[in-house]
């Protein structure tokens, strides 16, 4: 169909034959590099800045179940959430046209870690470790942001160019269809590392326990690893899910004990009493030269910090800068949904010095477990799990008064109810007044 | 100026030709216009729900609060509302927006701005507009300041940019003096754009284009 407005406007076409394999006017594809039942991935190059990137391309026709789509789009909501960890692979963006949906994600330069598997044999008892350690921080990471896989398999464990682990899929795996037909056995006949709970479920929609699920997954990761096969191994399913449920199945004698026993405890048939991915953190096998976890740094993963930090050397603001502060030109709030409080933002004004202030937040913060950092421009990141905060101290008056700007980068409800009040206890000393107290606090007000 | 424009008291029509204009009348995509719908339908229902996006509902999104006045609310508002009838269409969201995309160009940006400062709309930032917004934005944030120290500020600010010495700042004074504190046009650009597929992905079942 040919728009015939504003031919002037137009942006011109891009040069390329008719047979093109660019798709939207933005990624070439270059390689297929596999096929589903209802997608397939391509290996794709950037125009816009010849970077590689992987896109996986879904038809639309062959997602036929209703509740398939919804779930896509949960699960990209899922993908977007999980963008921080190094070993899960990112989402870029999301395309679409009337036929196909298009996920433009991260490419995996070193293919699938099983290719390297059935290549190669088993691995090292260290080397098998360091994919074990980042397949289990990622999965961590998943479930502490409420995602759960449900359908790890070989296809979704890729290598990076550096041989870093990347957990691709996020639930797009556990779609129904796949529950139908490819979860039980792939295309190539090995049986899918799904735990017996699931299997047993067989489109009865029943809850399980998706973190414990994944435990069982990463049990069968661990031995595929080491051993350089699978466990279980049956074509007949229910007799397969009978010599799970007996724990029928041997170790080659060169996997050692205490990788054994973890084995063992995540191939435990009971959902109930089989070891859990946070409990592997207290296994010293496991956590053998286990590298402390990529906490996140609060400024890396603020999308919004460059245009957050307001780029004042806190001496001599101009009008302007003062003007910028103002809510109603932070057009950030169009696009922030929020319990906390009424906005991601608390300030308050000080008269104490700037240094004062921020020695006392980073004093604050430290006392209350938070790790300190300090970015650009000297606003001050505050980390604790989940919960992230950037602080800035802006002097309005020089040498007279400060503002104080306590911004939620993520986690803000958890903020909210455990750290806002100790916080705000905590930096009383250097507070003349916060601004916009909102929601009213329910305790008596103590008159002065 | 424009064809396909949304009639007021319409819900807003998904003319997929008007995407397909707006997309190439600005940094977005078709796909990125359709994910914008979403967010339109978001902010324009918050109040009144009729498809369209009243002064409250920008209100409401910006400051969490429909009913306190802000100066700077209302010259987005009259910014935003380029046809000047008292709501913000789809169109006028798309085009607007696209100016705060990271990709579109300093010179909009920075045109953009001058024109949200000049509130008198007189070709000028002069020194009473402009202590009337520091004003504004500190009574915002309860934040109480001496007049003195406000006046200081404001004629700091003014001497600063003012090259020709007329005692205001006109819009090349402007670009000059963005180009020396280029941080005051941090406001202008959000990041979330760039992911706004991302983040409103519905698009992906209901998109009209055609093919790759």
């Amino acid at each position: 169909m040919e728009p015939t407005l504003h031919a002037q406007q137009q942006p011109s076409p891009p040069q390329t034959s008719p047979r093109s394999t660019i798709i939207l006017g933005k990624y070439q594809l270059t390689r297929l590099l596999g096929r589903g039942s209802f997608a397939k991935v391509y290996q794709a190059l950037t125009l816009s800045d010849g970077s590689t990137v992987a896109v996986k391309i879904i038809d639309k026709s062959k997602t036929v179940d209703a509740a398939m789509e919804p779930r896509i789009l949960r699960e990209i909501a899922a993908m977007r959430r999980l963008h921080h960890h190094p070993n899960i692979l990112k989402i870029h963006e999301v395309m679409a046209t009337k036929t196909k949906i298009h996920l433009v994600v991260e490419f995996a330069a070193g293919g699938e870690l099983f290719a390297k598997i059935l290549r190669r044999g088993p691995l090292p008892e260290q080397a098998a470790r360091r994919y074990f350690q980042q397949l289990v921080s990622a999965l961590r990471f998943c479930h502490r942001n409420g995602v759960a896989h449900r359908d790890l398999k070989p296809q979704n464990l890729l290598l990076d160019a550096a041989g870093n682990l990347k957990v691709s899929d996020f639930g797009l795996s556990a779609l129904p269809e796949q529950l139908n037909n490819g979860l039980l056995q792939t295309a190539c006949g090995t049986p899918a590392y799904t735990a017996p709970e699931i299997l047993r479920r067989r489109g009865n929609s029943a809850g399980y326990d998706g973190a414990k699920a994944d435990a069982w997954s990463c049990g069968l990761v661990l031995y595929n690893l080491l051993a350089g096969s699978l466990p279980f191994n049956d074509s007949n399913i229910p007799e397969m899910c009978r010599k799970i449920s007996r724990r029928d199945y041997r170790f080659p004698e060169w996997i050692s004990k205490p990788a054994r026993f973890v084995i063992y405890r995540l191939l435990d048939p009971n959902p109930e009493t089989r070891m859990s991915v946070e409990a592997l953190y207290q296994n010293s096998w496991f956590k053998k030269y286990l590298k402390p976890e990529p906490e996140g740094s609060v400024f890396g993963s603020d999308p919004h910090y460059e245009s957050s930090c307001k780029g004042i050397n806190n001496k001599g603001m101009n009008a302007f800068d003062i003007i910028s502060m103002s809510s109603g030109l932070d057009l950030r709030g169009l696009f922030e949904t929020t319990s906390f409080g009424d906005r991601r933002e608390k300030r308050f004004t000080s008269n104490a010095k700037v240094e004062e202030v921020e020695a006392k937040v980073k004093e604050i913060g430290g006392d209350l477990g938070f790790r300190v950092e300090v970015g650009k421009n000297g606003a001050i990141g505050l980390g604790k799990g989940k919960v992230m905060l950037v602080v800035e101290v802006l002097e309005i008056v020089e040498g007279e008064l400060l503002m104080v700007d306590v911004r939620v980068v993520e986690g803000g409800l958890e903020f909210e109810e455990l750290h806002w009040r100790d916080l705000k206890d905590g930096l009383q000393d250097v507070v003349l007044s916060w601004h916009n107290e909102s929601p009213p606090l329910p305790l008596p007000q103590s008159s002065p | 100026m424009s064809c396909f424009c949304l009639r007021k008291g319409k819900p807003a029509k998904t003319n997929h030709d008007q995407f397909i204009m707006l997309a190439s009348e600005t940094s977005f995509t078709v796909n990125e216009v359709e994910a914008l719908l979403d967010l339109y339908k978001k902010l324009s229902s918050a109040v009144i729900d009729d498809g369209l996006i009243h002064k409250e509902e920008l209100q409401f999104a910006l400051l969490r609060n429909s009913s306190k006045q802000n100066l700077f609310v209302d010259r987005v508002f009259d910014m935003f509302d380029i046809k000047r009838n008292g709501v913000i269409e789809f169109t006028e969201f798309v085009r607007s927006l696209s100016i705060f995309h990271p990709n579109a160009s300093p010179e909009k940006k920075i045109e953009f701005a001058f024109r949200l400062f000049d509130i008198r709309q007189s070709g000028y930032i002069g020194h009473n507009e402009l202590k009337e917004m520091v004003l504004a934005t500190l009574t915002e944030s309860d934040v109480t300041v001496p007049d003195d120290a406000v006046e200081s500020i404001v004629e700091k600010t003014i001497r600063e940019a003012d090259s020709n010495g007329d005692g205001k700042i006109d819009g090349k004074e402007w670009k000059e003096y963005v180009g020396k504190n280029p941080s005051l046009l941090k406001m202008m650009t959000l990041p979330y754009l760039k992911d706004i597929t991302l983040a409103f992905p519905s698009f992906v079942l209901r998109t009209q284009v055609e093919h790759c």
